[in-house]
């Protein structure tokens, strides 16, 4: 029997780039490798175990170009076999610890093991190598990867100077064409960050399709026919899939979304924290704060309560309900619009890859419950990409997508408030500087270019929306303003050595070293 | 000249050249930022007199609704959040400074669209057009009429898009010319079950799940 509709699972795996070669105190760092031990190999070895198992599945993912870098990066590889063979001591010491107390004693374990698989296939199965283990799931057809602006620049923001808006797009092209072999037909805009001006800009480097906040569907002009459950096309051509509400808050919700289920791992109680500090000492940062390890111990249980101990079966058990409970909710949703409809309803479902794993623990095991029952338990509907559904229907209602974002309250204020706004004014500068630079420097002697190479990288770095986005989640703040000193004022000095003729060889190598991206970048882009 | 290798920067207090520049932050709001060089100030005084005793002023300009309006701001200032009367308009603003009443204009910003903050509004029909996203050639044209205007099945205000909260509450259903009589019926379900009441059967959902954490006490 035919579908009648199917889902697009979107996940957007995205961190910013964070390599500090200087010194490895950087606390900061451990987003990689926590985001590798609890997200992209745990939904590896999934994506794996169901091709094994022969069930058919489809989903959408963003690898951002800095974590590319990141994860291609021999120096955080080394980095993350090191952090995992702490966690398998950790663990090892733990085991030990918890001798006399059966329910910690096994979840020791569990972690234990999974430490030592991962350090596993990590090591022998990848070769650390992950994008080559995502590439190899496009190559096999189950995953579409698709494009991102280069350092997930804020494209609205940006836009006043058009050729960096322009740069941050075909720099996240070119890096995706290197590391995957083939032309992205999609793009993930930073952050559903749509404005048409960028349109001639996805045109010109072959991108067909964003994704976008649900507002930037349903307010687009004329109003769509199908709110979310169809794509639509804009004027000049590029078409739009649009976040469906009632999926999203299924799973995003704090309030009532799966993730709080009190048999879930509660993600505030590490025993980074929790620990003797003498015998956690060596596992925390050797800057002295106490960090997560990724050993974790409790289940949510209840707000305002004392935490239980975790229970792994009863926390997969629930798994499969919420799985169930997914199933149930679109099979309804689509059997009630589909035959209103001028072809099959596609409900997209974007996630930040680090839901599922890092602060939704048991979400890849739901993501491949759900895969399974999807495929073997009904035949309403089934997963689909953004690609696969444009080849089956290429006509498509023609409509104006909403200015629109993702972000708290659906437009810019979480990249342009009083705590960040004083950053685009430099970034405007060095952006308008670089087209200059890029325009009058058409023929460089050797040093010079490499000098303005590394201008053009160190403008996509300061232009990374996570800067933004950190001081207003108020994170890492003071690490956030710094890294915009740093970018501007690496960029600044360059292009002063630039204008003066007097490049100074062993800074510009020093800050090669530092800001290792886009290896093959060409500073005519912005010209 | 080698700088350590631990660096420090600062960033530059001014640039030295004028510019003003508009950004967007939501419908109801944007942002300028400028600064005003010294040539600018020169070219100030030869048009009136002393630069530093005018009045600075921002001219906000609606370019899709042709109006303005100005805003007085502060000498040192360089920079301001300014509230958006219309949304879904073209802005602009122009940085000036006034003497004896004239205002005279030293920069003017890049112009921003300030986006929509709700649906566009349907009037009694609608003509909807299908393109192939790879040759983008029309393949299909309808007209759609609307019998009734836009209300929700419970009667409020289809304006008050704060109650519409299902993406289905956006939905037509229409596939074909013709006429759609119950337009927005379909936010809440004749036949089948209701995505909305699979939202609320989750919240009871939840009752059956606090029984798990008893689930230890059985085993």
């Amino acid at each position: 029997m035919k579908e009648k509709g199917y889902l697009n699972l979107v996940l957007h795996a995205h961190l910013p780039y964070v390599r500090h070669p200087e010194t490895d105190t950087y606390i900061e760092e451990r987003w990689l490798f926590e985001a590798i031990s609890e997200t992209y190999l745990p939904l590896l070895i999934n994506y794996e175990k169901l091709v094994n198992e022969g069930v058919e599945f489809r989903v959408t993912m963003n690898i951002t170009a800095p974590l590319i870098t990141m994860l291609t990066d021999k120096l955080l590889q080394e980095r993350y076999l090191r952090y995992l063979l702490e966690r398998i001591r950790l663990a090892g010491k733990e085991i030990k610890r918890t001798q006399h107390d059966k329910p910690l004693n096994d979840l020791a374990k569990m972690y234990f093991y999974q430490f030592k698989e991962f350090y596993k296939v990590y090591k022998r199965k990848y070769n650390c190598n992950l994008v080559e283990a995502f590439k190899h799931f496009q190559d096999i057809g189950v995953l579409e990867i698709i494009a991102c602006p280069a350092t997930h620049g804020f494209l609205p923001l940006l836009n006043v100077v058009p050729s960096a808006a322009r740069a941050q797009i075909a720099v996240g092209v070119e890096m995706y064409k290197k590391h995957f072999g083939r032309q992205p037909r999609g793009m993930w805009l930073s952050e559903c960050a749509y404005v048409p001006e960028v349109e001639p800009y996805l045109r010109e480097f072959g991108i067909k399709y964003v994704l976008l906040e649900t507002h930037g569907i349903t307010y687009a002009n004329p109003k769509p026919l199908y709110g979310t459950v169809a794509p639509i096309i804009s004027p000049n051509g590029l078409v739009a899939f649009g976040r469906d509400m009632e999926s999203s808050k299924q799973v995003w919700s704090s309030i009532c979304g799966y993730p709080g289920d009190p048999n879930y791992r509660e993600f505030y109680k590490d025993i980074g924290y929790e620990a003797d500090w003498d015998y956690i000492k060596p596992y925390v940062s050797k800057s002295g704060h106490r960090v997560d390890t990724g050993i974790k111990y409790h289940k949510i249980t209840g707000k305002n309560c004392n935490k239980e101990y975790y229970n792994d079966s009863n926390a997969k058990a629930v798994a499969e309900m919420q799985a169930d409970h997914f199933v149930a909710s679109r099979i309804a949703q689509i059997n009630n619009v589909a035959p209103k409809m001028k072809n099959p309803p596609i409900i997209t479902c974007p996630y930040d890859a680090e839901l599922y794993g890092h602060w939704w623990y048991e979400g890849p095991y739901w993501l491949y419950v759900l895969f399974k029952k999807i495929y073997y338990n009904q035949d309403t509907f089934k997963l689909i990409t953004p690609s696969e559904y444009l080849e089956k229907y290429p006509n498509i209602q023609e409509c104006a997508p909403a200015i629109s974002t993702w972000g708290a309250h659906g437009y810019n204020e979480v990249w342009l408030n009083p705590g960040n706004d004083y950053m685009y004014r430099h970034l405007n500068n060095i952006a308008e500087r670089m087209h200059y630079l890029a325009t009058i420097y058409q023929n460089p002697h050797p040093i010079q270019k490499r000098a303005l190479n590394q201008c053009a990288r160190e403008l996509l770095l300061a232009q990374s929306s996570d800067w933004p986005f950190i001081i207003t989640s108020n994170t890492m703040v003071d690490y956030a303003h710094k890294r915009v000193r740093d970018h501007v004022g690496r960029f600044n000095a360059l292009a002063d050595m630039i204008d003066k003729n007097q490049i100074d060889e062993p800074y510009l190598e020093d800050i090669e070293y530092k800001d290792l991206i886009f290896p093959d970048i060409d500073y005519k882009i912005y010209i | 000249m080698y700088l350590p290798k631990t660096e420090y920067y600062e960033l530059p207090n001014k640039y030295n050249k004028t510019i003003v520049r508009l950004l967007v932050q939501s419908p109801t709001r944007m942002y300028v930022y400028w600064e005003v060089d010294d040539d600018s100030i020169k070219y100030f005084e030869s048009k009136k007199s002393d630069y530093s005793s005018a009045r600075p002023v921002l001219k906000i300009k609606n370019l899709t609704m042709n109006y303005s309006y100005d805003i007085a701001v502060d000498p040192f200032t360089t920079n301001y959040y300014i509230d958006v009367k219309d949304p879904d308009c073209e802005y602009q603003v122009e940085l000036g400074r006034v003497q004896n009443d004239e205002f005279v204009n030293l920069y003017t910003s890049n112009s921003a669209r300030i986006p929509r903050s709700n649906p566009v509004y349907v009037g009694n029909s609608e003509e909807v057009i299908y393109r192939n996203y790879i040759r983008l050639d029309m393949t299909d044209k309808f007209t759609i009429y609307h019998n009734k205007r836009n209300y929700n099945i419970d009667g409020s205000n289809p304006q008050d898009y704060t109650k519409l909260s299902l993406s289905t509450d956006f939905f037509t259903g229409a596939n074909e010319q013709g006429t759609i009589i119950n337009e927005g019926s379909f936010s809440r379900y004749e036949n089948g079950i209701s995505s909305m009441e699979n939202i609320s059967s989750f919240n009871k959902y939840e009752d059956n799940i606090s029984s798990y954490s008893r689930y230890d006490e059985i085993k």
